[in-house]
């Protein structure tokens, strides 16, 4: 089913498959936006409800209809709000119509200030914190780090993403081989990331999703392959076979991208995220990051040691990765109940 | 009260047909059940019956039963299936619609189910149309009617009347595999309900089923009576009036009305002192058939040999209960209207080289009937014979419980033996570890089950690969090549310690709840060799649709075509490489490893799976989608290239 049928999809495959559980927010609900990916893929980790929507289109009468009778089945009292636009308020007052006091509704943005260019950002706080002095909604939570800075109403704890919950999985990956799956831009970064990785010795193989133009011009590009936009699960398997990631953006909140290397086993070398004290001070936080996001060198460095522990010591890596996932889920499961009570 | 549940497209007095007369005198015979009478629901379909609401509320005041119309959606199967299934021709004859109707039933009872809340303790299917094809193989699989008998009763085949018929039909594809669907129904039935002795000998012959198929077969005599308004009184002068000559079956080409018309023309213009009538009373739906019938009509007895073409059954009763009845069908399953003329008192003529007539007890020639030898001439002689027959001999019909009144036919059901078995997914053909992983990671979660392993053949170049969480029920394998050859393969199973195996394929992604539905059938159903599911087909275009974002993120957003796994079809192993899937479930001691041949090349797995089919092995199609193949676009591997390189 397509979002174009109804303007809502309840609880796709994709959206619950990868879910963690947790008994006290498995009641939970969470609206996001169908094309928002990013944020998509976060909500896709939580526990809970999973309700798809589009920022395009308004949900159908029948969709509202269901919606309504699947809240009074389940008996949902809380609604999470990832990301807004216009359709998201549309539906936060038709089910503070419906139901009222029955359901506490909040929002969770998953922006940060640097991207404030983009005006439609800030309009949309805008309606937020409307809601929030109107009683619309109970709180307003980020999950940019140290967000109530930029606006000081928004809940103080940052909430913390989670990584897909995986079957432990077996893989095969080549240790010689990294993963670029960014967009050609420069919050993204793509050019440093590819240098890095070339001027490892222990990568060979570099693939990038977005071909960074005129590299060739620079440094030799037979390295490099390129590989076509990705579904997650495609993602994921991508992911599963590389020795590492690079992801050291300009901007972020906390990317998913990460998470999901994490997820599949593989570590991801990106610039400082500062989301969270325990985090930081995580031995795999200390391996993999790197502080200024356009410093070639440390990133490569940073890339060849990791390539190296994959031969020394792959046991106490995978280890490393694994602790990392359960400081992450406990954190995340904390900030949501604190987020939420 | 045991719920029993009829599939029918007649049901008497709304359609005419002995099958719909048939259901009726049980619902009858039920409905007057003194000790045990059950609840009975007859699924009619949605498009081939006007007046659905009509027979259901008929049904209803009788009290015969819950007429349940089958829905015209696939709702009570996945919202996919319900797509791909929808895409299937309703009209036509083709293996979609044959198996589109046999799905139609299947989600049929499951909304019956649904909607009464209940389990239905007896499903009983014609052995017709392979109606019961895909829910009886549902019941296999173990999706649906875990605790209920499903059980075809043998009336004719298509397949036995085309046998019946033997110059009126092509034996094309289309023939071929409704007649293969029609014979899988009835070998995997719980359940075989036979009238005759004979009739059952002739359907294992045709068939060739083996005694464990002749042990599940029960044998009885169904209840056949004449309502009052069916009985004519005689005139008190019949023996001075001449007596007229009916024939009252379909006009169909194994009723042989053309042997009524052609003795008629022959006895007239022998005896052209007689001046009764041969009236043809009777329905039948291929108008060019009744035409050519007509003109075997000599102009000069037009007035004399009648059609009178789907009459008004006050008519026919009183036409039938005044005349010598003839039936000179060379294919019955019993015929109910032969009973019924006996219960009349008629003159009955047979033809003897039908079975049903000539080979069952009840009738003897000379004493409750006359017979003749099944030409056109032998015919016109015996009409002569009749008019000088005293009247038949009254005598009593065979009685018998039915199997729904019986409380020891589920102690029949033989209990099978279930076994351990492994099952061992070999996986090959991969140009990438991230392929290998993204299979690897959709099967993760069968690795739970000790009996399913994983083995993997992989280019060697990847033997420096890292292995994540190594777990021993998945092997590694290298050869010298993405794709091993033939050969490579033959060498693997030979060394294999594994009793069903499936191949994987980059192109095919499976759902890993075929496999366990797979292994559980083969370990519990040893005379099941292969087990399948239809699939979906997506071109490469179709996988270059980026509609996904807005939908399933794991699927495909194309919906694809539906390919159907035709199953068991040895008549069109030779000729279709795609009657099942590549990644059909095996049991590998039934797979002749010299039947893996090196010449065919990349086509070498799908003539491995056309042997097994010819060879008759049985296979299981699970009624659901469970595989999405891609389409492989590169020409160089296209049949038709092949076939031009040999040639």
């Amino acid at each position: 089913m397509l979002i174009s049928e109804q303007g809502i999809l309840f609880n796709t495959a994709s959206d619950i498959e990868r879910a963690h559980q947790h008994q006290d927010l498995n009641n939970v609900m969470h609206i996001f936006d169908v094309f928002w990916h990013g944020i998509r893929s976060a909500t896709a980790c939580l526990p809970g409800h999973k309700i798809a929507i589009s920022h395009k289109q308004a949900v159908s009468g029948d969709g509202i209809h269901h919606l309504y009778a699947y809240l009074h089945k389940h008996q949902v009292q809380h609604i999470c709000y990832q990301g807004f636009s216009e359709n998201a308020l549309k539906l936060a007052e038709l089910l503070q119509q419906e139901f009222g006091s029955k359901i506490q509704q909040y929002v969770i943005t998953h922006v940060s200030s640097a991207q404030f260019e983009n005006q439609f950002e800030m309009l949309m706080l805008n309606k937020m914190l409307a809601g929030l002095k109107s009683g619309l909604f109970k709180r307003l939570g980020s999950v940019k780090p140290r967000f109530s800075s930029t606006i000081p109403e928004f809940f103080p704890q940052t909430l913390i993403n989670l990584a897909p919950k995986i079957i432990p999985n077996i893989s095969l990956r080549e240790l010689n081989r990294v993963l670029i799956p960014v967009e050609n831009n420069w919050r993204k970064n793509l050019y440093t990331n590819v240098l890095a990785a070339v001027y490892s010795d222990a990568v060979q193989t570099i693939n990038v999703v977005n071909w960074p133009n005129g590299i060739e011009d620079l440094v030799p590009s037979d390295k490099l392959e390129w590989i076509a936009f990705m579904r997650p699960s495609q993602m994921l398997s991508q992911a599963a076979s590389s020795a590492a990631i690079m992801h050291a953006s300009l901007i972020e909140c906390q990317p998913m991208t990460q998470l999901e290397a994490l997820a599949v086993g593989t570590p991801c070398i990106n610039a400082k995220l500062g989301i969270h004290a325990e985090i930081e001070q995580h031995p795999l936080t200390k391996l993999c990051e790197v502080e200024f996001a356009d410093d070639v060198g440390a990133l490569s460095q940073t890339l060849t040691t990791v390539c190296q522990q994959w031969h020394t010591d792959p046991v106490g890596l995978q280890a490393m990765i694994k602790d990392h996932l359960t400081l992450r889920q406990s954190l995340s499961m904390q900030s949501y109940l604190d987020f939420i009570s | 009260m045991k719920n029993v549940c009829f599939i029918t497209n007649e049901l008497y007095p709304f359609k005419p047909g002995g099958i719909g007369r048939l259901m009726y005198n049980f619902a009858v015979q039920n409905r007057e059940h003194p000790t045990n009478k059950c609840r009975f629901f007859f699924l009619i379909p949605a498009t081939e019956i006007s007046d659905t609401n009509e027979i259901a509320s008929y049904f209803q005041q009788q009290d015969l039963g819950t007429v349940v119309v089958t829905p015209t959606t696939f709702a009570f199967l996945s919202a996919q299936e319900h797509k791909l299934f929808s895409q299937l021709e309703t009209t036509g004859y083709s293996k979609n619609v044959f198996m589109r109707k046999s799905l139609e039933y299947y989600n049929g009872l499951l909304y019956l189910e649904a909607k009464y809340q209940l389990q239905l303790d007896i499903i009983e299917f014609p052995d017709y149309g392979a109606w019961g094809f895909s829910s009886i193989h549902a019941k296999h699989a173990g999706l649906a009617f875990k605790n209920s008998i499903l059980s075809v009763r043998l009336h004719s085949t298509e397949g036995l009347i085309h046998q019946a018929e033997p110059f009126y039909h092509p034996k094309a594809y289309a023939e071929k595999s409704f007649h293969a669907l029609e014979q899988q129904s009835i070998a995997l039935a719980d359940l075989v309900v036979s009238h005759l002795e004979i009739i059952t000998q002739i359907n294992q012959d045709f068939y060739q089923f083996d005694a464990t198929w002749r042990a599940k077969v029960v044998h009885e005599f169904p209840p056949i009576f004449l309502e009052t308004e069916e009985i004519t009184p005689k005139q008190d002068n019949s023996s001075s009036k001449t007596e007229n000559f009916v024939f009252s079956s379909r006009l169909q080409p194994f009723k042989r009305p053309d042997l009524f018309i052609k003795a008629a023309v022959i006895f007239l213009s022998q005896n052209l002192d007689y001046t009764g009538k041969f009236y043809l009373v009777a329905y039948g739906w291929d108008y060019k058939y009744i035409k050519w019938l007509k003109n075997l009509v000599v102009p000069e007895y037009k007035e004399q040999i009648v059609f009178i073409l789907n009459p008004e059954a006050g008519l026919r009763n009183a036409l039938i209960s005044q005349a010598i009845v003839v039936i000179p069908s060379n294919y019955e399953s019993l015929c109910l209207f032969a009973y019924e003329s006996a219960l009349r008192n008629n003159k009955i003529i047979l033809n003897q080289n039908c079975a049903a007539f000539g080979q069952a007890n009840y009738w003897q020639a000379g004493n409750n009937c006359l017979q003749f030898d099944g030409s056109a001439e032998a015919l016109a002689t015996t009409y002569a014979q009749a008019l000088k027959f005293s009247t038949a001999k009254t005598q009593a019909l065979p009685t018998s419980t039915c199997y729904w009144h019986q409380e020891t036919t589920y102690k029949q059901l033989p209990k099978l033996k279930t076994c351990k078995g492994k099952m061992t997914i070999i996986a090959y053909g991969f140009s990438s570890l991230a392929q290998v992983n993204f299979h690897l990671s959709a099967l993760a979660s069968l690795l739970t089950n000790p009996d399913i392993k994983i083995a993997l053949i992989l280019n060697q170049t990847y033997k420096t690969a890292y292995i994540d969480n190594f777990n021993p029920q998945v092997a590694i394998h290298y050869c010298a090549w993405n794709t091993p050859n033939p050969n490579y393969i033959r060498q693997f199973l030979s060394n294999l310690n594994s009793d069903y195996i499936s191949f994987l394929l980059p192109n095919m992604q499976v759902q890993a709840e075929f496999y366990t539905l797979a292994l559980k059938a083969l370990q519990q159903q040893p005379y099941l060799s292969i087990v399948t599911a239809h699939t979906r087909m997506l071109t490469t275009a179709d996988t270059e649709n980026m509609d996904w974002q807005a939908g399933n993120r794991d699927d495909y957003a194309a919906t694809g075509k539906i390919k159907l796994a035709l199953g068991t079809a040895p008549k069109l192993a030779n000729t279709d490489l795609d009657l099942i899937s590549n990644c059909s479930c095996l049991r590998l001691s039934e797979l002749d490893l010299n039947n893996i041949q090196e010449q065919a090349a990349d086509y070498f797995l799908a003539l491995l799976l056309n042997t097994m089919l010819r060879d008759n092995e049985i296979t299981l199609v699970i009624p659901k989608i469970l595989i999405t193949e891609i389409a492989v676009t590169n020409e160089f591997l296209q049949l038709d290239n092949v076939l031009d390189s040999i040639n």
